[in-house]
């Protein structure tokens, strides 16, 4: 076996960055044999014949770390809802809706006309009565920003999102059946 | 509808008085933060509490909040609640309020216990799927389960002529429901089965908002006579083009002759001042003409409205309300603000500080009205 290329089989490190590694330039001296379920390599050798090593054995090359100079945008939760769609009309440009504030929970509920340009295109059929969403206001920041053309250090947005409606399974029901037949039970007039 | 006399409006009103009533003072306690109401009565040393809402700040049910505050042991002294229909802003808390009174009997609509409703809730409390939008039903499973907790079947339906209780021939007191009919139950249990169809199959989407907004029709009116007077509780009963349901069914079945009723001299006027909760027979011959008018206010239809409020002072001699429509708004963050704003206008808030309304009285005597301070305001 030609010791120049050393193909070995790390099938079972999962991490997925080990996984990509195929092949070394270094020939080890001392190896234990392994087995392997994939015969080929991707280069299409076979591989059966391959000499597999323990990873620790291995001597590899000092991974060089090359920062980034960018800075990762950061969102800072500053208010939430959980909102109720109350009325909503085919062709209008709002709909009205309840909020209930979910960061001061003691603060009233209140009710308010959305505007459906805030609402992201795959939620648009999800509105109707009763409908339920959340509403964030955030501030984002680590990025450069601008507000009326000065440069601002963050930046507040906000973002809808509709709550889909699961079907009912077939556990749903034979649940639902079993807590009907408590339920009539616990009524039943004797 | 005979044009009533009026007379000068009240000569008092007091703060709300935070000692318990004795034994021989009768006592109407109303409550309403802008959505939701709750009725207080006192009883020869009894309380019975009819519906539910929160206190926005403590969430607590109002009624316990109440009863704590004037030294009230409610574990034993509430011996009746009466869910007058299955509407959020009538029930809201109603499992807190029936786990903290072990000692009272629990009266609500047949249809609620009918198998269609049965089915219904039961579908909608078998997954942890059901939310917010499903208060009513959500509501409903938590009180099963705290009629449950009690190991008591310590319940009873309760629809037109039955007795809450009757201590005529010794207090004379009596606490008795006027509606609904038979033909309303008969009319929601309908309802309910045509809510049910298709919503036990496999594969097809959850629907919102289940609990038929018509179930008005099954809500119970009660009056209550004590030391000499009577009160007319109007719950959200309403009118409609059928007369063996709502208002009309009661004066069909000439109810107030059959049961002895007197007049009233106190009405919690029936579902927010609504012209559709206005019936002129009642007030002709369930009121009397000097008649003071409790209105709780449905702030998200904005009932009452201008209107209603001009047509129930007319016939009252005086009207209270419990709460404003527009409450005030929560402080926000000035930049926060602006960007609400910005996605959401026309807001409102709805749910305010919560209003009471105290009426007392005793054996022939003259009534005394207190009031918080929002409350007192003659309108």
């Amino acid at each position: 076996m030609s010791t120049e290329t050393l193909i070995y089989d790390i099938a079972s490190n999962d991490n997925a960055e080990s996984r990509q590694v195929q092949s070394y330039e270094h020939i080890v001296e001392n190896f234990v044999s392994r087995e392997s379920t994939n015969t080929l390599s991707a280069d299409g050798k076979d591989l059966s014949e391959s000499i597999h090593v323990p990873l620790e054995q291995i001597k590899l090359h000092p991974l060089i770390h090359l920062p980034s100079n960018r800075t990762l945008s950061k969102e800072k939760l500053i208010q939430e809802w959980a909102g109720i769609v109350l009325d909503y009309e085919e062709g209008r440009d709002f709909f009205r809706a309840r909020l209930s504030d979910k960061t001061n929970p003691l603060n009233s509920d209140e009710e308010a006309d959305i505007i459906l340009s805030d609402i992201p295109q795959e939620d648009l059929n999800l509105i109707t009565p009763g409908a339920e969403f959340s509403w964030y206001i955030y501030y984002e920041e680590g990025k450069r920003y601008y507000e009326e053309g000065k440069r601002i250090t963050k930046k507040r947005s906000s973002k809808i999102k509709f709550r889909r409606l699961a079907h009912w399974k077939k556990t749903d029901i034979n649940n639902a059946k079993q807590k009907e037949t408590e339920l009539l039970e616990f009524f039943r007039r004797d | 509808m005979q044009n009533k006399k009026k007379q000068n409006s009240l000569n008092s009103l007091e703060e709300i008085n935070f000692k318990p009533p004795d034994k021989n003072t009768s006592e109407i306690s109303i409550f309403g933060p802008g959505i939701g109401e709750c009725v207080v009565i006192h009883s020869n040393g009894y309380y019975y509490i009819v519906d539910s809402c929160l206190e926005k700040n403590s969430k607590r049910p109002i009624a316990l909040l109440y009863l704590e505050q004037i030294g009230v042991n409610y574990q034993e002294q509430v011996k009746g609640i009466i869910i007058s229909h299955w509407h959020t802003d009538h029930i809201s808390g109603m499992n807190e309020l029936i786990q903290n009174c072990p000692n009272a009997k629990i009266w609500f609509s047949d249809a609620l216990i009918q198998k269609e409703a049965i089915k219904l809730v039961s579908l909608y409390s078998s997954t942890s799927m059901y939310h917010q939008t499903d208060d009513d039903i959500s509501e409903f499973v938590k009180t099963i389960d705290a009629l449950k907790k009690t190991n008591v079947k310590k319940f009873e339906s309760i629809s037109a002529r039955v007795t809450v209780f009757d201590r005529r021939n010794i207090e004379r007191e009596r606490l008795v429901a006027l509606s609904p009919s038979s033909h309303a139950i008969k009319q929601s249990i309908q309802q309910l089965v045509d809510n049910s169809k298709d919503r036990e199959k496999i594969n097809t989407q959850r629907k919102r908002f289940i609990v038929p907004l018509s179930s008005n029709l099954n809500a119970v009116a009660l009056i209550f006579e004590s030391n000499g007077k009577s009160v007319l509780l109007g719950s959200d009963l309403e009118i409609n083009n059928n007369r063996l349901t709502g208002w009309f069914s009661i004066i069909d079945s000439e109810l107030k002759d059959d049961l002895s009723i007197n007049e009233s001299f106190l009405y919690k006027v029936a579902h927010h001042g609504s012209l559709n909760g206005h019936c002129d027979d009642i007030i002709d011959n369930f009121l009397t003409q000097e008649h003071i008018s409790v209105i709780t206010p449905y702030s998200r239809c904005k009932l009452p409205t201008e209107d209603n409020i001009e047509r129930i002072k007319f016939h009252s001699k005086d009207v209270f309300i419990t709460a404003m429509h527009n409450a005030i708004p929560p402080e926000r963050m000035r930049n926060v603000d602006k960007l609400i704003n910005s996605v959401a206008f026309n807001r409102e808030t709805r749910i305010g500080d919560m209003g009471h309304i105290q009426i007392r009285w005793k054996d022939q005597g003259d009534f005394m009205v207190c009031g918080n301070k929002i409350s007192k305001q003659t309108i």
